[in-house]
């Protein structure tokens, strides 16, 4: 029985009360689910709250799940809402960025990135881009960076994107462009702001 | 092609799924267009960066799955208590006739400042301070404790199983904690589900007045730690999120921590005065 049968099976037992088999679905998806979330969100309890919501909201729609698309592709969209949701949550409450500006008695100033200096290996230098872009992917706006993500770190096609997020097909694809410009255009701010540091 | 139209066609270019004369038209405005040119290639780099995220582990939290399951339970009993009816319903399909015991919980609660006079002496119990904000329940000479001293407001639910009854609810503020005696005057075991607004969540039997004889049995996890605290007369708690899980068992009397039969995957610890069950 394939990987996607199996999911069927598990969400008919579900559906008709049987616990234990949505247990056994969450885990089988709480790890891939928890590296999409953390990606997003680059924070260990951030990532467990949108998973456990996302498992909630999976759970209690389950009855509406037809199985017209895959069950993987559905969660990434669950995922992704309770992500949105939790980050518009965020921002309407009072809170002080570390990552913008930080105040000091000579005014504001750019938080500055930490200098390791110019790495002696490529495996230094690589894991400096690494950094360098999660930063970048950080201060895009929070769609397109799921949608980076969800193409680039987890592999989905553009037709599961498409699926997950409810677009045209066409659609993911000029947004992703857009996406893409968007952190090429960030990290370009970024590096010559650390170069000119 | 005008040249703010040259980006929308990045990707495309970068995939190499552009049609030939589209693309030749872009290689004519990259030659043509030094700016371009290198916007394209940091695009391309970037993109090329990002794929190097793929390979980075990320670390999963030991205890992920308790905490997805205890805040699907909550969903569930917080949906259940919204709809009264339901839980007539759910208490008419578990309520099993003759088996309900009686939970006595209060009578030693108490709420007290952190940092005040000597407690011992006011009548409380110290609380381990390797876990100053967790939930415990704790057996001692002088019987069962339930435990919590929260750092920020929070409330607990006891709530009887397999019916899901609300036995008592506590409302404890920030930086004090509660201290109460679960007790059970009835025969038989009782299985209780505490769980905090937070989230944190356990399931700990407390034995009745009468043992049961060791023998064989088979059951639920939840079945096996009944089994365990009507054998033994000490409470159990229970660490696993698998408590519909279907298991035999062979207890005896010579061993409490090695049962003649101990069903696959679970462990058994004895540790004052209360067994723990994991699985």
């Amino acid at each position: 029985m394939s990987s996607a049968q199996d999911d069927l099976v598990l969400i008919e037992r579900t559906k008709q009360g049987d616990r234990a088999a949505f247990d056994d679905l969450i885990y089988k998806y709480e790890r891939r689910a928890y590296q999409y979330a953390y990606r997003l969100t680059s924070n260990s309890e951030e990532a467990s709250d949108v998973v456990s919501d996302a498992f909630v909201r999976v759970y209690n729609a389950l009855q509406n799940f037809k199985g017209q698309s895959a069950f993987t592709t559905w969660l990434f969209r669950i995922i992704t809402n309770c992500y949105l949701d939790a980050r518009k949550k965020e921002r309407s409450r009072p809170t002080v960025s570390l990552d913008n500006a930080m105040q000091s008695s000579e005014g504001d100033f750019e938080r500055q990135v930490e200098d390791e200096g110019p790495g002696p290996s490529e495996e230094l230098e690589k894991s400096e881009r690494e950094r360098l872009v999660q930063a970048a992917l950080f201060k895009i706006p929070e769609y397109q960076r799921a949608m980076l993500v969800m193409y680039h770190v987890e592999n989905l096609s553009y037709d599961e994107i498409a699926e997950a997020l409810d677009l045209p097909i066409g659609t993911v694809k000029s947004r992703l462009n857009r996406a893409r410009l968007s952190l090429r255009e960030q990290l370009t701010k970024d590096k010559e702001l650390f170069t000119l540091g | 092609m005008k040249l703010e139209k040259a980006y929308d066609y990045f990707s495309a270019y970068y995939e190499g799924t552009l049609d030939a004369a589209l693309r030749d038209q872009m290689d004519r405005l990259f030659a043509a267009n030094q700016r371009l040119r290198h916007d394209f290639d940091s695009f391309a780099a970037s993109l090329d960066d990002l794929e190097l995220s793929k390979a980075r582990e990320i670390e999963i939290p030991a205890d992920l799955h308790e905490q997805i399951v205890a805040r699907l339970d909550r969903s569930i009993y917080e949906s259940s208590r919204n709809q009264p009816q339901g839980v007539m319903a759910f208490w008419r399909k578990y309520a099993l006739g003759g088996l309900a015991a009686v939970v006595i919980i209060g009578g030693g609660f108490a709420v007290a400042n952190r940092g005040t006079a000597d407690q011992a002496s006011a009548g409380f119990t110290a609380i381990p301070s390797a876990t100053p904000a967790g939930l415990q329940v704790v057996g001692e000479e002088g019987g069962t404790f339930l435990r919590f001293s929260p750092t920020a407001n929070d409330s607990v639910k006891v709530m009887r199983l397999p019916d899901a009854k609300l036995m008592q609810s506590y409302d404890v503020s920030a930086n004090t904690k509660l201290d109460v005696p679960l007790k059970n005057a009835a025969a038989e075991p009782v299985t209780l589900l505490i769980s905090t607004a937070e989230g944190k969540e356990m399931v700990v039997v407390i034995p009745g007045t009468q043992k049961q004889a060791a023998g064989s049995g088979q059951g639920s996890l939840l079945d096996f730690a009944k089994a365990m605290s009507a054998t033994y007369l000490l409470p159990v708690t229970l660490d696993s999120s698998k408590r519909d899980s279907m298991l035999r068992w062979d207890l005896n009397d010579s061993s409490l921590t090695q049962p003649a039969t101990i069903p696959e995957g679970v462990t058994v610890e004895l540790k004052d005065k209360l067994i723990r069950i994991r699985f």
